[in-house]
């Protein structure tokens, strides 16, 4: 039972002070002192009371399950069984958004505002496009290969391709085991957190998170691998597969784009690349 | 409680303790730590700002307060199959996490020193010890180990399964390390592009952050959603600019980390009167409703963007320069300078006096990026206290059809009365005085329905009446 009441006595007290406060008369406060018994309260500290409950638990078994939870849990993670892709193809993605309603911020006069009660100024207006990678090399992002870890021929070629060390290349499997994977091949493997396999468009595997520069400056090149594959292909896709009117090993990287594209879009490019947009000067 | 058995009760857990700590220096080789220990590492005030129906039973920390929204309906009313009826408001704090900040990735501190993912040295942090040298910022990564512990709830299940509290688990709910998001701040633009609107205003950006650190560490609450500590919270990664010290760049990782965890839906949102039935899922992190309490090797709280000198505890005076007395003397030097006035700007003499006051600060301890160090993360908690639930009324039916009186008729109607009285003086704007009345009324209301508890029997076909209608208790 929680000890949390108050004795009806000091109940009483506190609401003929309450009357005195509220009564509409001009007076001067003053002490009215106490009427009848002030009783101290019976029921113990809650605090003490939650400290002696705590102290008489017995904690092992919690602590040991706390410690096997640990030791369980790359092993408990969640399985994506994604399909395993049919044909080699990139899929585009622009990773910007176009903002739907004017974005405010904060800012104090220096001489006459209050950090208390800051007034708001425009900080973005509504209908601005925004990209968080439109001005990076394309080449210093890192790239993820993401495979199936309990299909025997992938895990056979993300070994292989782990062997290669690639520079700026991760791997994250979307099924099996991470825990023993990452001690034997002596490198973090990933696993997708929730929601990223929709972000990144991320539809069968293995796949290759990768890119693009020039004209898909500031989009994702998300390439499906039809097995089997080779090292050489997975490294052909590293800024999106080339196609007709896109030959990115002849591109330069980071050539500035305008900040005004359209929306966010996602199209295939392998089969039947999406016309490129052109930068906006 | 006697004061015999409150000291025997500290010796057994300075005992408990004692024991915790002859294993500080197990562990896998690099990875040490200490076994985590309820009765050690909690500080038992932050459990302080404990309301009901409004009036303040058990004040909140001074030097932490108690956040405005943490205010559930008075009276409220909550759908829950037979526990469906009407309560009072309560509002109360649980230690209801463990969050452990890693310098080495895998190395779960608070459990003896165990590194579980031998893979992931690579990540792991190159956090100095102590405060950065000035002009040496440098990115900071850590990794973040959240378990679920609640302590009280486990300990305390007769007291808080009336507030749907008890979850009774002890597991980690998340690594940082297999999260690729966390690890990369690209990935983790891409997946929250917000960043960039923070990136396109830049210095804006910072004057927020710097409003903000310095309304709350005067005891505002103020949260723009877009700062951590004292930087950017963006992005929602694992890196941070070490601008400060290694405490400071803790809990912005850890505020990162929580803001990703409400867009996912593991961290709800536990205080406001939507919330005050159940955590509701709200994708915006509200930061104030944890408290932030290193149980490890010291005990130090806080709590959203207060600066560190505040915290209390870590400071240590550790240099001849950091010297109490010189400090006020420094600081009274600026007395009739105006930090406002732009016909005057500040002199070198002022800017060297800046920097010597700046310089004479104490220096702080740093125990969170030990890898021992890790904290108990206090969560502010809800809970519609059940006077009158639909279970009550069916029992009470029940046992007037057994019993064929008509006495409990008459009292079932009265009880309505009472539920709608407390509710009118509640809503009252007087209710502050009032409020003692629904007190009164909520023990009176309390005592009433204790008093019509049913035997074994009707239990049985009560149980029976909601499983064939299908409501689970």
């Amino acid at each position: 039972m929680l000890s949390l009441r108050l004795k009806p006595l000091v109940a009483a007290a506190a609401l003929m002070t309450a009357g005195f406060m509220v009564t509409p008369t001009l007076g001067v406060a003053k002490d009215l002192g106490i009427e009848g018994t002030v009783y101290e309260p019976i029921e113990e500290d809650f605090r003490i009371m939650l400290m002696r409950l705590i102290a008489r638990q017995d904690w092992t078994q919690h602590t040991e399950a706390l410690e096997q939870s640990a030791k369980d849990y790359t092993k408990n993670l969640p399985d994506y069984f994604l399909p395993r892709a049919t044909s080699t193809q990139t899929i585009w993605k622009d990773v910007g958004i176009v903002t739907t309603e004017d974005i405010t911020m904060p800012w104090v006069d220096g001489e006459t505002g209050s950090v208390f009660e800051p007034e708001q100024v425009l900080a973005i207006s509504a209908g601005t496009y925004l990209n968080p990678i439109a001005e990076m090399p394309a080449a210093a992002i890192e790239r993820l290969f993401v495979f199936d870890a309990t299909d025997p021929e992938q895990m056979a070629f993300a070994r292989e391709l782990m062997l290669e060390n690639i520079p700026q290349l991760s791997f994250m499997l979307v099924a099996g085991d991470l825990g023993p994977i990452a001690k034997e091949m002596n490198r973090p493997i990933y696993h997708p957190a929730p929601a990223m396999l929709e972000r990144f468009e991320l539809k069968a595997v293995p796949s290759l998170v990768g890119f693009g520069k020039g004209p898909h400056q500031g989009h994702m090149a998300v390439t499906q691998f039809a097995m089997p594959t080779t090292v050489e292909t997975v490294k052909s896709a590293w800024f999106g597969l080339a196609y007709s009117g896109y030959t990115p090993d002849e591109i330069v990287d980071f050539e500035s784009v305008s900040t005004r594209h359209s929306p966010e879009t996602s199209s295939s490019s392998s089969d039947a690349p999406a016309q490129p947009k052109e930068p906006q000067p | 409680m006697s004061l015999i058995s409150f000291l025997r009760n500290a010796a057994v857990a300075v005992g408990l303790s004692l024991a915790a700590a002859t294993h500080a220096v197990a562990g896998t080789p690099g990875c040490v730590g200490k076994m985590w220990n309820p009765i050690g590492d909690l500080d038992f005030r932050l459990m302080g700002g404990i309301k009901i129906v409004g009036i303040k039973m058990m004040n909140a920390p001074s030097a932490l307060g108690e956040p405005p929204n943490h205010n559930p309906k008075p009276v409220c009313f909550c759908k829950d199959g037979l526990q469906t009826g009407f309560g009072l408001g309560l509002s109360f704090w649980m230690p209801s996490y463990i969050n452990d900040v890693a310098r080495q990735a895998g190395c779960m501190g608070f459990l003896n020193g165990l590194n579980i993912l031998p893979g992931f040295m690579s990540q792991s942090s190159g956090q100095e010890y102590n405060h950065h040298s000035q002009a040496k910022d440098g990115v900071t990564n850590m990794q973040i180990h959240w378990a679920y512990a609640d302590v009280t709830a486990i300990a305390g299940k007769a007291l808080f399964e009336k507030c749907n509290a008890v979850t009774g688990s002890m597991q980690i709910a998340y690594l940082t390390e297999p999260d690729f998001i966390f690890q990369n701040d690209v990935y983790s633009a891409i997946m929250t592009p917000q960043v960039a609107l923070l990136a396109a205003v830049p210095l804006l950006s910072q004057m927020t952050c710097a409003y903000e650190s310095i309304a709350n560490t005067l005891g505002d609450w103020q949260d723009w959603g877009v700062c951590g500590w004292k930087g950017s919270r963006m992005p929602l990664s694992g890196n941070t600019i070490a601008k400060d010290s290694a405490q400071v760049s803790n809990m912005d990782i850890t505020i990162k980390y929580l803001t990703r965890s409400a867009m996912m839906g593991t961290t709800m949102r536990t205080m406001g009167k939507d919330a005050t039935c159940r955590p509701v899922y709200s994708p915006f992190y509200d930061p104030f409703q944890h408290r932030y309490q290193w149980a490890y090797p010291g005990k130090v709280s806080t709590r959203f963007n207060i600066d560190m000198i505040r915290w209390g505890m870590f400071i240590k005076d550790t240099s001849s320069a950091a010297n109490m007395m010189s400090l006020g003397s420094n600081a009274g030097q600026f007395a009739n300078i105006s930090p406002v006035n732009v016909d005057a700007p500040p002199s070198g003499n002022a800017l060297g006096m800046a920097e010597n006051l700046v310089k004479s600060l104490p220096k702080p301890l740093n125990y969170p990026s030990k890898e021992a160090g890790y904290m108990q993360v206090w969560e502010a908690r809800q809970c519609c206290l059940m006077v009158l639930t639909v279970e009550s009324v069916i029992r009470m039916i029940l046992e007037n059809l057994a019993t064929m009186g008509n006495g409990l008729v008459a009292e079932l109607y009265a009880m309505y009365n009472l539920v709608d009285t407390v509710y009118t003086i509640v809503t009252d704007p007087i209710g502050a005085a009032l409020g003692f009345v629904g007190d009164l009324i909520g023990e009176g209301l309390g005592q009433l329905a204790d008093a019509t508890g049913l035997s074994g029997t009707f239990k049985d076909i009560t149980s029976g009446i909601g499983e064939s209608l299908g409501v689970g208790s």
